[in-house]
């Protein structure tokens, strides 16, 4: 299922560019302002010299992490400050994993390169398009990373200069948030999918006072199990009474919950 | 800090930040996995995302869970328009619209 409703038939910007991405983007990147501008506030602030903080927005390419960096840069040890960066980061290590079916169909000069440009935005609005053909996949998801990359860079830099002009009182933190919910709910297709994101974001609230994020692969890793448990119970019951094997094939699209 | 020093922990994080992002993309992308591998990867995204959602609305660390009713309740009626209409942008507009009237009602 496509995330946006513009159609397949609007042809690619510059005989590159897929537009669904820039229109799937839209939302979010009002929603980064205000983060990218603490990111930038930051950079000013910090111990280390200002062009390197700032330069973690081209290396890096993580919000939280870069804040992490940033921030506690000369109030702990070096080794310190980086695997305080690296763990907040380690929840990619899933989206790397829950992408590789994905890329199997991809060149090699995609599967090197576009890992750079997976953060949680284009983790979010990709994995819907992961049935799409490989070069639709393709485009798509360069065109978002690349967007993603492209604003996130002038905005910490802007962030530098502007500091927060962004009211807290629009809780534009929020907007994210809002997105996030609607994907997961877009993406659950099948009653499995259904019981690894409610077991997930159960264990996920559980284990909220978790430092470091710690809690997203706490929870990830619970909901990845009780949708493998779901998939065998249905599975068993299928096996086991042939007569619900023939009404769940009829059904089938009546188990789907889109 | 010193240049030198800042440089070396930007740097190590660029590189272990990319390798987590590639790893699995890199290594096992084309290679057969054990099918209980593969059964659980078809999880990863629903699950993550959901326990990304859940992370982002009560916050993390010592201070979570932080409940604030007009954001669960924004949250939870744009993520329904978006699932109903299948558009993020009605979904975030509706979502936006709803946590500003009840933070200006004092919810």
């Amino acid at each position: 299922m496509g995330s946006s409703v513009l159609p397949d038939r609007y042809p690619p910007i510059l005989g590159f560019y897929d537009r669904r991405a820039l229109y799937d983007a839209g939302p979010l990147i009002p929603a980064a302002v205000p983060f990218a501008f603490v990111v930038g506030l930051s950079c000013t602030k910090s111990a280390m010299p200002t062009w390197v903080a700032w330069s973690t927005s081209p290396l890096v390419f993580a919000g939280a992490s870069q804040l992490a960096l940033i921030t506690l840069a000369g109030t702990a040890t070096l080794w310190a400050v980086i695997t305080a960066a690296i763990v907040i980061n380690t929840r990619h290590v899933m989206y790397s994993a829950a992408l590789a079916p994905v890329f199997r169909h991809q060149p090699r000069w995609m599967r090197i390169f576009a890992p750079f440009l997976l953060v949680d935005q284009v983790f979010a609005l990709s994995i819907l398009r992961r049935d799409d053909p490989p070069e639709s996949f393709r485009r798509y998801y360069l065109s978002l990373g690349i967007t993603f990359y492209l604003f996130w860079l002038p905005l910490t830099a802007i962030g530098m200069v502007v500091g927060p002009i962004v009211p807290e009182s629009w809780q534009l933190s929020v907007a994210p948030t809002i997105m996030f919910c609607g994907i997961v709910l877009m993406g659950i297709k099948k009653v499995p999918e259904g019981v690894a994101a409610v077991t997930s974001a159960l264990v996920g609230l559980a284990s909220s006072g978790l430092s470091d994020r710690l809690g997203i692969l706490v929870g990830g890793f619970a909901g990845i199990i009780a949708g493998v448990i779901a998939e065998m119970i249905i599975e068993n019951r299928q096996s086991k009474n042939p007569r619900a094997v023939e009404t769940l094939a009829a059904t089938s699209s009546e188990t789907e919950l889109s | 800090m010193s240049t030198t020093s800042a440089l070396f922990a930007v740097i190590s994080v660029a590189v272990a930040t990319y390798f987590f992002r590639a790893c699995v993309i890199v290594l096992f992308a084309k290679r057969p996995l054990p099918g209980i591998v593969e059964r659980a990867l078809r999880y990863v995204g629903p699950a993550v995302l959901a326990s990304m959602t859940t992370s982002l609305a009560v916050g993390t660390g010592e201070e979570a869970p932080k409940l604030v009713a007009s954001q669960l309740i924004a949250i939870a009626v744009g993520g329904l328009i978006t699932y109903l209409k299948a558009n993020m942008t009605w979904g975030m507009a509706a979502g936006m619209v709803v946590l500003w009237t009840l933070s200006a009602l004092g919810i």
